[in-house]
């Protein structure tokens, strides 16, 4: 759902028709008046007129402003918006109780830290301030609430290695990542660990998370096969190997 | 003579090779940045989905960042160069390139005498806000590609815009050296053909005067 607004709000802007948007939106994120999302132009006029009756509507408290949708605004309602979502979702797994709650909370726990770190790391260099950036890390997860303060101040990349290095789930993950061609990144990591963690749900019965774990664990293999595709086609069969496998 | 034009042909000759391994290397040069952007594309996708990286975050009809300016140099041989030169204010080159306007003229502000006072100064402030804020209100995006996709862009799709930037400069690169071996071939053609002519001079030259003298014992005897 969040990612259908976002997607609508990004293609008016850039002045796509919504006859090409509606088709390439989530079918599992749509809700009635999707469509008039595009004549919105203030968040404040987005909450009002279209999303107050949405299930985002109490994700949305934190994102109202009279502010104009501009690029930045976006990608901090965006964020806004996935950080409530976590966090609620977070709250109502541990309700839950049981297996459940052990194999959810854990799963959504890496989510919310893997979110700090990429958010940290993405905003260098960016014009988005350390305030701002701290009121877009989700409030759940180990680095909760030590290492999001360290986070929030962190200027570079090693600063970030070094509080993750804290962490021991965390330290094997920055351990030979690089931007070199053969190396590999922070986030192929980290989606080799929700992998993992994903994989390891499957291991403890008559709890919900297998459920999640399935979707996410179907959505890797999506990314993998989108991977090989762009691999054949720009003629890079040596680095077809590169996806992350399951099982 | 001759020896000096055969000397000038072969330093062409020599030219003209070394001008076609720099193309080689250049266009080598291209492919691989062509190569690693849209590497870093398709990493970038992985990253962020297919869905955040698509033709749907950009607009079908796009301003300009940078444009291609060709100069001739003076000198023996006309040669044009190739340049990559940016836009300062993309805004300001759209609304200018409706008026005919000299090109100097892009990259100043405002026209008109400078304000006397700091009243004067305020309001022209305010007034040139308001004209930005005008401008900014048809939501054309930001000038950098780059916040089209994420204002918080993964490292490989800023990656990405550095290749294809280095790709846009290396053709840059490729079509003045593409000149210039056009020239030098020209060059070496006009060469050539002179150098041909007068040895076919000489050599008619000297057919003549070696008819010329066998005649002349005759004649002696």
């Amino acid at each position: 759902m969040i990612d259908n607004i976002i997607l609508l709000i990004t293609g008016t802007i850039h002045q796509r028709q919504l006859s090409e948007l509606l088709p390439k939106c989530h079918p599992l994120g749509r809700f009635d008046q999707m469509e008039t999302v595009t004549i919105a132009s203030t968040t404040a006029d987005l909450y009002n007129a279209i999303l107050v009756d949405s299930p985002l509507a109490p994700f949305f408290k934190e994102c109202i402003s009279e502010e104009d949708l501009n690029e930045m605004n976006i990608e901090i309602i965006r964020n806004t918006l996935y950080k409530a979502y976590l966090e609620a979702f977070y709250d109502w797994c541990k309700d839950q109780g049981g297996a459940t709650a052990d194999v959810m909370c854990e799963i959504l726990a890496f989510e919310a830290d893997r979110r700090s770190v990429i958010i940290t790391i993405n905003s260098f260099g960016t014009e988005l301030s350390k305030e701002d950036r701290a009121k877009l890390y989700p409030r759940r997860g180990k680095l909760f609430p030590d290492g999001l303060i360290e986070l929030s101040k962190a200027d570079d990349y090693e600063t970030v290695k070094r509080i993750a290095e804290c962490y021991a789930d965390y330290k094997p993950l920055f351990e030979g990542t690089g931007n070199n061609p053969g190396d590999k990144t922070l986030e192929d990591k980290f989606f080799e660990h929700e992998v993992t963690l994903n994989v390891n749900s499957f291991m403890q019965q008559f709890q919900y998370g297998v459920f999640y774990s399935y979707v996410k664990l179907k959505e890797q293999e999506c990314r993998n096969i989108i991977w090989i595709a762009e691999c054949i086609a720009q003629r890079h069969r040596a680095k077809i190997d590169s996806y992350i496998p399951i099982m | 003579m001759a020896a000096d034009k055969e000397r000038e042909l072969d330093f062409l000759c020599l030219t003209l090779l070394e001008l076609v391994a720099e193309i080689h290397e250049k266009k080598q040069e291209q492919e691989k940045c062509l190569q690693d952007g849209f590497l870093c594309l398709a990493k970038a996708r992985y990253a962020l989905g297919v869905d955040r990286v698509s033709k749907l975050h950009y607009a079908a009809e796009m301003t300009p960042n940078l444009f291609v300016d060709c100069s001739k140099s003076d000198g023996d041989h006309t040669e044009e160069k190739w340049d990559i030169l940016k836009c300062v204010n993309s805004k300001f080159y759209e609304s200018q390139s409706q008026e005919p306007t000299d090109s100097t003229e892009l990259r100043r502000r405002r026209r008109g005498s400078e304000p006397d006072s700091p009243e004067d100064d305020d309001k022209e402030l305010d007034a040139l806000l308001q004209e930005m804020k005008v401008k900014e209100k048809p939501k054309v995006s930001s000038t950098d590609p780059l916040r089209w996709f994420a204002v918080l862009a993964p490292q490989s799709l800023r990656q990405a815009q550095t290749a294809f930037t280095k790709a846009a400069h290396v053709s840059c690169e490729i079509c003045t050296l593409r000149n210039k071996l056009d020239a030098t071939k020209k060059r070496y053609a006009d060469a050539r053909r002179t150098h041909e002519a007068a040895l076919i001079e000489s050599s008619s030259k000297t057919t003549e005067d070696n008819t010329a003298e066998p005649q002349k014992t005759e004649s002696t005897d």
